[in-house]
């Protein structure tokens, strides 16, 4: 399943680039204004060398605390960046699907249709994407009162026991949200071959919870790679970095830098349509009642 | 009832020190004997106290420090100042303590009745004055009532420090003037008292484990209960801390000066520590003598409270400290800050004897300097508390960080009670800490070291001030630094050194009209007729007689000829004397001084200029390049490029790129 996946992904690299684009852009104009205040701080300043090598972190102290613009600044640019993101993301998220499809699927797009699908599916995703944020929301709860306990009970009990207990919250906290993540998929799965009616997004949940329900071993399988591909990947990505950021020189630092952490990007957008393309899989193909109800559903839309 | 020394010869301290004592006068000794009731949380006790006056006027009246009233109720001078809060760690609801004298009597003077109360003191009109030299003898009856663990007392289920627990005596002082330095138990300060000989005797249950201020002479059990029997010499406090899930961890320090017992008393969920707490208490103290003489008592012990008795963590009494419970990785090293920090305390109130109300700095400050010392000798200089991939932070940095948010700025040297509460701490440990490190890299480490152990051998077991102290340095470094310390300590001036502009252009003084041949300079200033010669020289070589304009042929080198200018100014009031470090073009550099006297001369002109002609084109300017000045407040302006390097902020935006984009894609669904 998820060679097929790959395979697919592979197959489909301008659709990678796109996808990689379409988080940079927003992150990109987000940051700019922190570049630019970096600049004015830090281009006629000896000590922003220090700073930059990671030999000067005091300096970071004196600025945040010298600078009451800083946190809004940083808050801002976090929350225009992510924003838009997860809205494209979600938006996108319609025409992604059918374009990750396996070949002679009646729903399947290519090239520019891709675009044309996203766009009529638009209004749809984002409808689902705001119920899945609802489905969310427990989640989040359940892990801040994990934390909540945690502080309670850990203290006196060691390192190790702390080490443990942070780990597993984050590990059961990541497969959660990954498997809501797959869940909410199912859920773009049904609504894509569903017909635009009142309550279409809650029919989609339901049928979601369905597949789930039937489809439960692979489900879990895909939320559990997600969760650690994309730790292996944060992880190698973030060690590499560090080990350039480092560099004696600095501009140079800067070019390599920025150059590994978009192959990273590349990687992690690459990993999330393989998991899509993974999710198309077991809902098309593994279990052919659903499929058969999915394409006859998607007739009758077509 | 008699008294069964113990055989095991690592519980017995035997002498409780191990230089030939007395070591101090021993004016104020106490003979106690308290019982723990462990279910209500009391400790009731008898003691005899024998004191003497040590100065030439006669005392009056005794006065005694009754601190656990400070819990007694929310009128309390304690809770008044801070609230019932301390440091963040709020006074757990009802946890209220007191202590209550029951009996009092002078020789054959029952003086209960006389006695005036006072929030945290207790006043005791004597029936004949104590005239100088001679003694008295007080017996006194008390019931301690422990609150739960809050501010340094209290207990925490079976856990029970018992500290600030007896009535004890004040200070009888008449320098300059007679008075009794004794102040009520402030919300923000510590303690103060003479020296003497602590024998306690305490009964606990018998599965209590008891670590306390001295050695364990002797020890029986006897109908459930342990009577253990304490002695100290030459300590000015005795605090006992019982717990019976302590576990007990012994090992020892060799040194020139023969063994030290080091007793830790930790608990589950710390263990993993006690190596590290330990290996801290080794360093610590091989430190601490290298620099201030030896520790004169044959054994130290440090508890590790429970994490519900956190408010009992991070203090130090005589021979005895609490650090902090829990366990942490090893980049991290705030747990062995801690242990140096109140180590470091058996020097600096221990055994520099100074007044913790009135002049905090002198315990505080002296210590937290001592802190960064003992952290760098422990973990490096550099990230030696926090070292981790992408984030390296020292003991200095963060006393740097931590002074440098003061906003309500006093002199160092103020009573510790009358600091704004989000200043104390600041100043009286981050501040100090940085004065003595700024001397330290003004002096040398050499003269710092000769000037710091003058005072610390001056003053052992004695009760030195803080003009005593800076005297003693003065002495010892070899110079007098009035002018610093005037600054510094006495004074709330702050430090900010900065390059305000440089400018460097090229060097072009034959460009112009000029009149050929040319007429001898008649400029004041020999320096500027060689240049308006050299130039005409350059105008008119080979020219026919009239004027003629002379222009730039090729475009300036950076290496050619430039003339540069540069500004510092002090944004603080704060003067030092300071390196300016030029870096020029063809990589030379000049260090030049803007010196101490030349501030002092003129230290409303703010500004210093310094000029260049003919050098290179110059690239960078930083003002106390080696960092001399800890106490500079603001480093980023310390420096200034003349052409900006977009790397360093290009460098940093690509790591927040990668941030932004990291986040997206994770949370993305
Ligand atoms: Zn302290």
């Amino acid at each position: 399943m998820w060679t097929t996946a790959f395979v697919r992904v592979l197959r489909r690299p301008a659709l990678v680039l796109a996808v990689w684009l379409m988080t940079l852009l927003p992150a990109l104009l987000a940051s700019l204004p922190v570049l630019l205040w970096l600049k004015g701080l830090l281009d006629h300043r000896p000590a922003a060398a220090e700073l930059a090598r990671g030999e000067a972190d005091p300096l970071l102290g004196e600025i945040l605390q010298d600078q009451p613009a800083a946190v809004p600044l940083l808050l801002g640019s976090l929350l225009g960046a992510a924003l838009p993101g997860w809205l494209l993301s979600a938006a996108a998220s319609g025409g992604l699907l059918d374009a990750l499809r396996r070949p002679g699927h009646p729903r399947r797009v290519v090239g520019r249709a891709v675009v044309v699908r996203m766009a009529d599916t638009a209004p749809a995703m984002l409808r689902l994407w705001g119920a899945g944020l609802a489905l969310r929301l427990p989640v989040v709860a359940l892990l801040g009162g994990a934390g909540l306990a945690l502080r309670k009970l850990l203290p006196g009990r060691g390192l190790s026991a702390a080490v443990v207990a942070v780990a597993a919250t984050a590990v059961v906290g990541a497969l959660l949200w990954s498997l809501l993540s797959v869940v909410l998929h199912y859920a773009r799965l049904h609504r894509l071959g569903a017909p635009d009616r009142p309550g279409a997004t809650w029919r989609a949940l339901r049928g979601a919870l369905r597949c789930t329900r039937q489809h439960l071993g692979p489900t879990l399988g895909l939320a559990a790679v997600s969760v650690l591909g994309l730790a292996v990947l944060v992880g190698v990505g973030r060690a590499v970095a560090l080990h350039l950021d480092a560099r004696p020189s600095i501009a140079l630092a800067a070019v390599l830098g920025l150059g590994w952490r978009q192959l990273v990007a590349l990687g992690r957008t690459g990993f999330h349509l393989a998991l899509l393309a993974a999710v198309v899989e077991v809902a098309d193909s593994q279990h052919p009642e659903q499929v058969s109800e999915i394409q006859a559903t998607s007739m009758t839309n077509f | 009832m008699t008294i069964v020394p113990v055989a095991l010869a690592a519980l017995v301290g035997g002498a409780p020190l191990r230089l030939p004592g007395p070591l101090s006068p021993r004016n104020a000794s106490y003979r106690i004997t308290a019982r723990l009731d462990e279910r209500a949380h009391k400790v009731s006790g008898q003691l005899l106290l024998s004191w003497r006056n040590l100065e030439r006027h006669p005392v009056r009246e005794l006065v005694f420090h009754l601190y656990l009233n400070a819990f007694k109720n929310r009128a309390s001078t304690f809770i008044r100042e801070v609230g019932p809060q301390l440091r963040g760690d709020k006074m757990p609801e009802g946890g209220y303590g007191a202590i209550d004298v029951t009996a009092l009597r002078v020789g054959r003077h029952d003086l209960l009745a006389q006695a005036r109360l006072d929030d945290t003191l207790l006043t005791v009109p004597l029936p004949e004055p104590v005239g100088p030299s001679a003694a008295v003898q007080v017996e006194m009856d008390f019931v301690a009532t422990l609150p739960k663990v809050f501010a340094r007392s209290g207990y925490a289920g079976p856990f029970h420090a018992v500290a600030q627990w007896f009535p004890k005596i004040g200070v009888w002082d008449c320098r300059p003037s007679c008075r009794w330095r004794a102040h009520p138990y402030h919300g923000q300060t510590e303690f103060f008292a003479d020296y003497g000989v602590y024998e306690v005797e305490l009964d606990v249950p018998a599965d209590m484990i008891v670590g306390a201020t001295g050695v364990l002479e002797a020890e029986r059990s006897e109908g459930g209960r342990r009577h253990l029997r304490f002695r100290a010499e030459d300590v000015h406090d005795f605090a006992w801390m019982a717990d019976p899930r302590f576990v007990e961890v012994w090992d020892e320090l060799h040194d020139a000066w023969g063994v030290v017992s080091l007793r830790l008393l930790t608990r589950p969920g710390s263990l993993g520590m006690n190596e590290r707490h330990l290996q801290a208490v080794r360093q610590g103290l091989l430190e601490l003598q290298r620099r201030f003489g030896p520790y004169p008592y044959s054994q130290l012990t440090i508890v590790v409270p429970p994490p519900d008795g956190s408010g009992a963590g991070g203090m130090e009494y005589p021979t005895l400290f609490a650090t902090i419970s829990g366990e942490a990785p090893r980049w991290l090293a705030f747990h062995d800050e801690v242990t140096l920090h109140e180590l470091g305390h058996q020097y600096f109130y221990g055994i520099l004897g100074t007044d913790e109300v009135e002049e905090a700095w002198l315990d505080e400050g002296l210590n937290q300097a001592f802190t960064t010392w003992a952290v760098e000798r422990l973990r490096g200089p550099r990230c030696n508390i926090i070292r981790l991939p992408g984030l390296c932070l020292s003991q200095l940095d963060l006393e740097w960080l931590a002074a440098r948010q003061a906003q309500r700025r006093m002199p160092i040297a103020t009573p510790g009670f009358l600091f704004p509460p989000d200043s104390y701490g600041a100043l009286t440990y981050s501040q100090t800490a940085l004065v003595l490190r700024t001397l330290e890299r003004h002096l040398g480490p050499a003269r710092m070291e000769a000037g710091l152990r003058r005072y610390a051998e001056r003053h052992r077991f004695g009760h030195p001030r803080g003009d005593d102290f800076m005297a003693a340095v003065n002495e010892g470094a070899g110079e007098d630094l009035r002018w610093f310390w005037d600054q510094a300590l006495l004074s709330s001036r702050t430090a900010d050194y900065a390059v305000l502009s440089a400018t460097s252009t090229p060097h072009e003084p034959a460009y112009g009209l000029w009149d050929c041949p040319p007429r001898p300079p008649t400029a004041e200033d020999p320096a500027v007729r060689a240049l308006i010669e050299e130039s005409q020289r350059q105008a008119c070589a080979g020219k026919p007689p009239g004027r003629h304009l002379m222009l730039p042929s090729r475009p300036a080198r950076p290496d050619g000829p430039h003339d540069s200018q540069v500004w510092l100014q002090r944004r603080g009031e704060l003067i030092f004397p300071v390196a300016v470090r030029l870096s020029f073009a063809d990589g030379s550099t000049i260090v030049e001084r803007w010196s101490l006297q030349e501030q002092q001369r003129e230290p409303e002109r703010r500004v210093r200029r310094f000029s260049y002609t003919g050098r290179p084109a110059l690239r960078s300017v930083v003002v106390d390049p080696d960092q001399t000045l800890l106490l500079d407040e603001r480093r980023l302006n310390n420096g200034l490029l003349l052409q900006p390097d977009p790397a360093p902020a290009r460098r940093l935006w690509v790591s927040w790129l990668g941030l932004l984009q990291t986040v997206v894609d994770l949370l993305r669904a």
